[in-house]
């Protein structure tokens, strides 16, 4: 069992980070933070194995993605019939930028949000997605140069909406 | 790109779960892992669960229990009762469908000041822990509360019970609870109960699903043979590899396997077929769908290909015993925020095979 000092701390200095990333991808934080705990419950259970991955973020990020995607349809369709637990989460003020960036990443092509979060809230070099994503690296740049296309104009949209 | 980084002011208001939490939600899936190793994950653990409840073959407990008291009720040895758990507790709302058909309110109180949340759904149940939940089951004029232990899992299971799964991994309890009072308590059988649809076969979520209200990699709800007269519980000899079940077991045994359908033909053997699946793409039967519940019946399946933000993109299915397939596309749209427009796609769908 892991359960580790350093994994106590990868814990705390990355559960933030990680639910943000997951929440841009995916657009729905009680998800994110489903997704990331769950990437945190398989990582303390990989025991001392886990000390041996090289990048534990990533691997934690790359397993929240996959559970995202895994249970999509059905955590919807749970939170579909399910309240929210009394006082059980915290949910952040989402203001309308929030909201608003998150819509104009949705509507990008899911390979290119997924470069774009890495890039920008990740903090990742195209080098280091290409090696996380196992692309290469002209592939992650044509998508990054792609998805700040798309996304240049939605979030233009909104700045003028919120001028008017 | 300064835009996006307005996701950062997110960043410090999340609130994480505690991680002795995620350790003993880890531990109790090992545990679960090593059971099944062994002899099969349910089984085993099932009858150890029963075992410890201290129940024989075909025991069976009745608790009339009509204006229950502190003094009928159980107490956890420290003076809490399901009554005193209602009175100074919350109410929780159920993980999954509340049964249909009854008036049903689970009830959650604690006497320690901890940091968490006693309800946090992430909270794993630790019977050392001071927490006390309760179950209120109430249906014509009649109502009656009986003690949880943990997170539950409950469904309808005929006009006048409903099912109840709590307790722990270790120990988990099934018990038919009735509004009159009446608690069943059941024994899971070790010995697998044959594949044949029935009014008394019903979906059981894995406890640890339940218990997480996490939808995980594991097989999500094998079919149970109900046995009420008995008081006996057993998994359904069935194939394996069935990820996902028909919501309809009482008719008829059918699911998924990522692109394979697998049903069961007449002379009780399993057949299956590979349908033109989009690599990568996600399936599951549209069971959990509104729009499948009037569609479905004996002899028909439908599974669902999902596009990558969620939306329905095919609908594949039979209505001849898996004789022939029919391939419904969905056109893309703008899908909203709700489900409604999903729900809507999927019914529109379905209507020229009505």
């Amino acid at each position: 069992m892991a359960g580790s000092a350093s994994l106590h701390e990868l814990y705390d200095a990355s559960y933030d980070r990680l639910v943000l990333q997951l929440f841009a991808l995916c657009g729905e934080l009680a998800q994110a933070e489903d997704a990331v705990q769950e990437a945190f419950v398989k990582a303390i259970a990989q025991g001392r194995a886990f000390d041996r991955v090289l990048n534990p973020e990533a691997w934690l990020r790359t397993v929240a993605v996959n559970h995202q995607r895994n249970t999509w349809r059905h955590a919807k369709v749970v939170r579909r019939f399910v309240a929210s637990v009394p006082g059980s989460q915290t949910v952040p003020e989402l203001g309308p930028d929030h909201v608003a960036v998150v819509r104009a990443l949705a509507q990008l092509d899911p390979d290119q949000r997924q470069v774009i979060v890495l890039r920008y809230l990740a903090d990742l070099g195209p080098a280091e997605i290409a090696h996380e994503l196992g692309l290469p690296e002209g592939t992650v740049k044509s998508r990054l140069a792609r998805g700040r296309e798309r996304l240049a104009p939605l979030l233009d949209d909104r700045k003028e909406a919120d001028h008017a | 790109m300064p835009d996006v980084d307005v996701l950062r002011e997110l960043s410090g208001q999340f609130q994480r779960p505690r991680f002795d939490h995620l350790e003993a939600v880890a531990r109790q899936r090992l545990r679960r892992t090593a059971l099944g190793a062994a002899a099969g994950v349910a089984v085993v653990a099932l009858t150890v669960g029963m075992a410890a409840a201290g129940l024989s073959d075909g025991q069976r407990t009745q608790e009339p229990v009509h204006q229950p008291s502190p003094s009928e009720t159980s107490t956890t040895g420290d003076g809490w009762t399901p009554e005193r758990t209602r009175a100074e507790g919350s109410p929780v709302p159920f993980l999954g469908s509340a049964p249909s058909g009854f008036d049903t309110q689970l009830y959650c109180a604690t006497d320690s000041a901890s940091s968490s949340s006693p309800c946090d759904r992430y909270h794993p149940y630790n019977p050392d822990e001071d927490q006390h939940r309760a179950i209120e089951v109430t249906q014509g004029g009649e109502s009656a509360l009986f003690d949880i232990e943990g997170t539950p899992w409950a469904e309808s299971f005929d006009e006048d019970s409903i099912l109840v799964q709590d307790g722990t991994d270790d120990a988990p309890r099934f018990r038919l609870l009735q509004a009159d009072g009446t608690a069943v308590q059941l024994r899971l059988l070790s010995e697998p109960a044959p594949a044949v649809p029935g009014p008394d076969v019903m979906l059981i979520q894995a406890l640890e699903l339940h218990r997480l209200a996490s939808i995980g990699d594991d097989k999500e709800e094998p079919p149970y043979l109900v046995d009420d007269d008995a008081g006996t519980l057993q998994l359904l000899d069935v194939p394996q590899e069935i990820e996902w079940w028909g919501p309809n077991v009482d008719e008829a045994l059918w699911g998924a396997d990522g692109c394979r359908a697998i049903w069961q033909q007449p002379d009780g053997s399993f057949a299956h077929h590979d349908v033109d699946c989009r690599d990568g793409a996600a399936w599951d039967p549209g069971w959990n769908w509104p729009a499948f519940a009037d569609w479905l019946e004996p002899g028909r399946m439908a599974l669902v290909e999902w596009r990558d933000n969620g939306a329905p993109r095919v609908v594949h299915a039979s209505m001849d015993r898996g004789a022939t397939w029919e391939r419904i596309v969905i056109e893309d749209r703008d899908w909203g925020d709700s489900l409604d427009v999903m729900v809507d796609a999927l019914e529109e769908a379905l209507r020229p095979l009505a």
